[in-house]
């Protein structure tokens, strides 16, 4: 069938009906599937602002949420030839995380929503589906698309963090803010390891700290990106074509 | 006597076979529409009132689960989940038990399925995805809450406030609604996935549901896992991290949607010539 000839079905009632369907299908799936890798991989991280460290956060962060929307945006280059896909699944990732945030951590269990915000995802999104876009190639947006969401994640949210770094001196003892916060809402999840990664031979390479780790997370992206490609593929494209004890 | 009447009822039997190959009444109409706006409204609704409920029970009698209170205001809304899926399960496989007679019918008498016919069981395989998809998202929204119930609450039991809608209403919802997606294909699509007369189970038929069965069997590991060690302190700890695993293979969903995209255009390709046809002839 012609482009022109699609085009014009297009047109139908029934047709506009089924994009609608479709579009509700892919918000439902897109919102459980990444928020749930998000929240059981990068959780604690994700949660808590005096999480978000220079180690763990800017590495496990952005790898874990690129494996699912990379899911999104392979599959919407494959089925549909939009170049929509990651964008899409950050934006409705980040929907079901700040739908849970300010209904279950701070109108449920009171916790202030400076202390609970979640990371954005959606700059490097769509830098990755422009890069599709402009590349028509997997491999020169692993390698560059790829690469940039991890290494911008921490850059990108640092505009959020950067508040809760400032260093405040109580009793005597200088920690930043988003220390001090998590010292007053005790959970079990307070962190204790925190204090003891500023130990260590990382602190040793001084100012250049978020440097290594954001280069380490470029990196893992870069990998990331190809498990995301093969997940789409293996659960998402295979199971269209395979049938058992087909006569 | 009886000859009358049985020419009286072959008589019935072709007026019914006229109008269903004709198909008049769902002329331009959507029924899946329909079944979307309900299915979806109550399923939201479902979710809603569980999240009200929560938020008027979860302190005042949701913190020891040795108490009367407890049991009636938490165990009570477990067991309304449970009439509400049993009464889902229950119905949503046997609507479609049967194969469509008006597609039997068709298939005899024409050869073939009127193409708007068939649209409208497209139409209603994809709604029922899309339904299943909203339990999704009240996966995602309980499963984050559990994350935040357990900072406050020191863990005394599997049935908590926040474990009684994710463990024990929406997963099981997921099992039953993906299932119906497939029971529905299985029933009234079958020959878009394997061809006319073919046979054989397409592993999107299987795949789909897999998912809400692995978030469900994932729990009995995870509450295993524990009950036997204090894992508070980090909510990414390993023996959560099937749940995102098991969460993958919905993406077999979209599998079995976009299988039935070219017969959506076939359909309404041919749906276009008739009309176009049909304003010649009147012309
Ligand atoms: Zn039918
Ligand atoms: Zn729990």
């Amino acid at each position: 069938m012609k482009a022109e000839e699609l085009a014009v079905l297009g047109q139908h009632k029934m047709a506009k009906v089924f994009d609608v369907i479709l579009l509700l299908a892919l918000i439902g799936f897109f919102t459980v599937i990444p928020h749930v890798s998000r929240m059981l991989y990068m959780g604690d991280w994700d949660f808590w602002v005096d999480w978000k460290d220079k180690l763990w956060w800017p590495i496990a962060g952005p790898s874990s949420a690129l494996l699912v929307t990379a899911v999104g945006h392979y599959l919407a280059w494959y089925y549909l030839r939009l170049p929509l896909g990651a964008t899409f699944t950050a934006v409705f990732v980040l929907i079901g995380a700040w739908l849970s945030r300010i209904f279950s951590f701070y109108s449920m269990e009171y916790y202030p929503i400076n202390f609970i915000w979640p990371a954005t995802t959606i700059p490097m999104a769509l830098a990755l589906d422009l890069i599709l876009f402009w590349s028509r190639s997997y491999l020169v947006t692993s390698l560059i698309g790829g690469f940039l969401w991890g290494f911008l994640f921490y850059p990108v949210n640092w505009l959020m963090l950067m508040p809760f770094l400032q260093p405040v001196t109580l009793f005597g003892k200088t920690f930043t803010i988003a220390d001090l916060m998590g010292y007053y809402f005790i959970r079990p999840q307070t962190p204790e390891y925190l204090r003891r990664i500023d130990e260590g031979t990382l602190q040793a390479f001084l100012g250049q700290r978020i440097w290594i780790s954001i280069l380490m997370a470029g990196i893992a992206c870069t990998f990331m990106y190809w498990i995301g490609i093969g997940l789409g593929k293996l659960l998402g494209i295979l199971p269209m074509r395979k049938v058992l004890r087909q006569t | 006597m009886a000859a009358t009447s049985i020419s009286a009822s072959v008589e019935r039997q072709a007026v019914q076979i006229e109008e269903v190959k004709h198909d008049k009444t769902a002329h331009g109409e959507m029924p899946f529409v329909r079944f979307l706006v309900i299915g979806g409204g109550l399923g939201l609704l479902s979710l809603l009132l569980i999240r009200l409920w929560q938020g008027e029970w979860w302190f005042p009698v949701g913190m020891d689960a040795t108490t009367p209170e407890f049991a009636t205001y938490w165990l009570g809304l477990l067991y309304v989940e449970w009439i509400v899926l049993i009464a889902a399960a229950i119905i949503g496989f046997t609507a479609y038990r049967k194969p469509c007679p008006t597609c039997a019918v068709q298939r005899k008498e024409l050869g073939r399925i009127d193409p708007e016919h068939e649209l409208n069981h497209i139409g209603k395989l994809w709604a029922t995805v899309a339904v299943a998809a909203m339990f999704g998202f009240g996966v995602s929204y309980f499963a984050e809450q559990d994350a935040v119930w357990h900072q406050i609450v020191v863990r005394d039991t599997a049935f908590t406030p926040s474990h009684i809608p994710l463990f024990f209403y929406t997963f099981p919802m997921l099992i039953i609604m993906t299932g119906v997606s497939s029971w529905y294909a299985y029933n009234r699509l079958h020959h878009l996935y394997v061809g006319e007369g073919g046979k054989g189970i397409p592993i999107c038929y299987l795949l789909f549901p897999a998912g809400g069965w692995f978030l469900f069997a994932n729990v009995a590991f995870n509450e295993l896992g524990h009950s036997s060690w204090i894992t508070e302190e980090l909510f990414v700890q390993p023996y959560h991290w099937p749940f995102a695993w098991a969460t993958y293979f919905f993406f077999a969903g979209f599998a079995l949607l976009f299988k039935t995209v070219p017969r959506i255009f076939e359909n309404l390709g041919e749906i276009a010539q008739q009309a176009s046809t049909e304003a010649k002839a009147s012309s």
